[in-house]
């Protein structure tokens, strides 16, 4: 049942996204910039939410073995630490893209024409 | 020298709040390569975007790092799980956002060049990399040379 709707889900997803990229196509420049606004909102949002609920995962975790077993608390702190930065440079990395793309876009002058 | 400046930085760093030996190495290195960074490129960032743009990066990068580090050594410290997260969140979005505002000036105003500006924000990750690094080789020797385990 999960399986049949996260298909019938996805396919609905993809077919709405199409259209709209299509009718993006006809519009010229004005409508490339919406996308790419479009884009860079949605990538942005999901890379902080992933990297949130991976940093909360992680926490978690950590908290968790540190319960279990209070001696390997500092082993745990260090890598956890580890794990926390390398998510939020992989959030600013994702901040960093959706910048280039909004102001920075190498292909800006051949898109507007 | 280089000892003397090491062991400095450390004493420094114990004073501030860095308490963990481990966590100490790290946010030392990550300063020691923003000092590398900053010497190496500065004297060209009136010439050069890119200079100024990974010296940026870098700064960004280890400033996210050092406030990460310090907060870090506590999280597990909380008694409970939900505070935790919820500390870690808010710590995490908020200093996102300051990282965005700060990026966000460097590009739209200021002009940086992307790549330089991506680059010096990879230093963080190359300081965990070669740190890693260093310790697995280190652990390996005093294996070879012990035949225990470190």
């Amino acid at each position: 049942m999960r399986k049949a709707f996260m298909t019938i889900f996805s396919t609905a997803a993809l077919l709405a996204l199409a259209s709209v990229a299509f009718a993006a196509d006809t519009a010229g420049a004005m409508g490339a910039i919406g996308t790419i606004s479009w884009a860079t909102a949605i990538g942005m949002g999901l890379a902080a939410a992933g990297c949130g609920l991976g940093q909360g995962l992680g926490l978690k975790a950590a908290c968790e073995g540190t319960a279990r077993n209070p001696e390997a608390g500092g082993k745990i702190t260090v890598t956890l630490i580890l794990g926390l930065a390398f998510i939020e440079s992989l959030a600013i990395y994702a901040l960093v893209v959706c910048l280039i793309l909004l102001f920075a876009h190498p292909f800006a002058k051949i898109i507007t024409g | 020298m280089m000892k003397n400046l090491r062991d400095s930085l450390d004493r420094w760093l114990l004073r501030r709040g860095y308490v963990h030996p481990e966590v100490r190495e790290l946010v030392r290195n990550q300063l020691l390569l923003t000092a590398l960074v900053l010497l190496a490129t500065l004297p060209f960032s009136g010439v050069s975007v890119a200079a100024w743009s990974l010296a940026a990066g870098t700064v960004i990068i280890s400033a996210n790092f050092c406030s990460l580090a310090k907060f870090g050594q506590r999280i597990t410290g909380y008694a409970n799980r939900r505070e935790a997260v919820a500390a870690v969140l808010a710590r995490f979005y908020f200093r996102l956002a300051l990282s965005g505002a700060a990026l966000f000036a460097c590009i739209v105003w200021f002009g940086a060049a992307p790549l330089p500006l991506l680059a010096g924000i990879t230093t963080v990750v190359v300081n965990f990399l070669v740190w890693g690094v260093w310790r697995h080789a280190g652990s390996k020797t005093h294996q070879t040379l012990t035949g225990k385990e470190a």
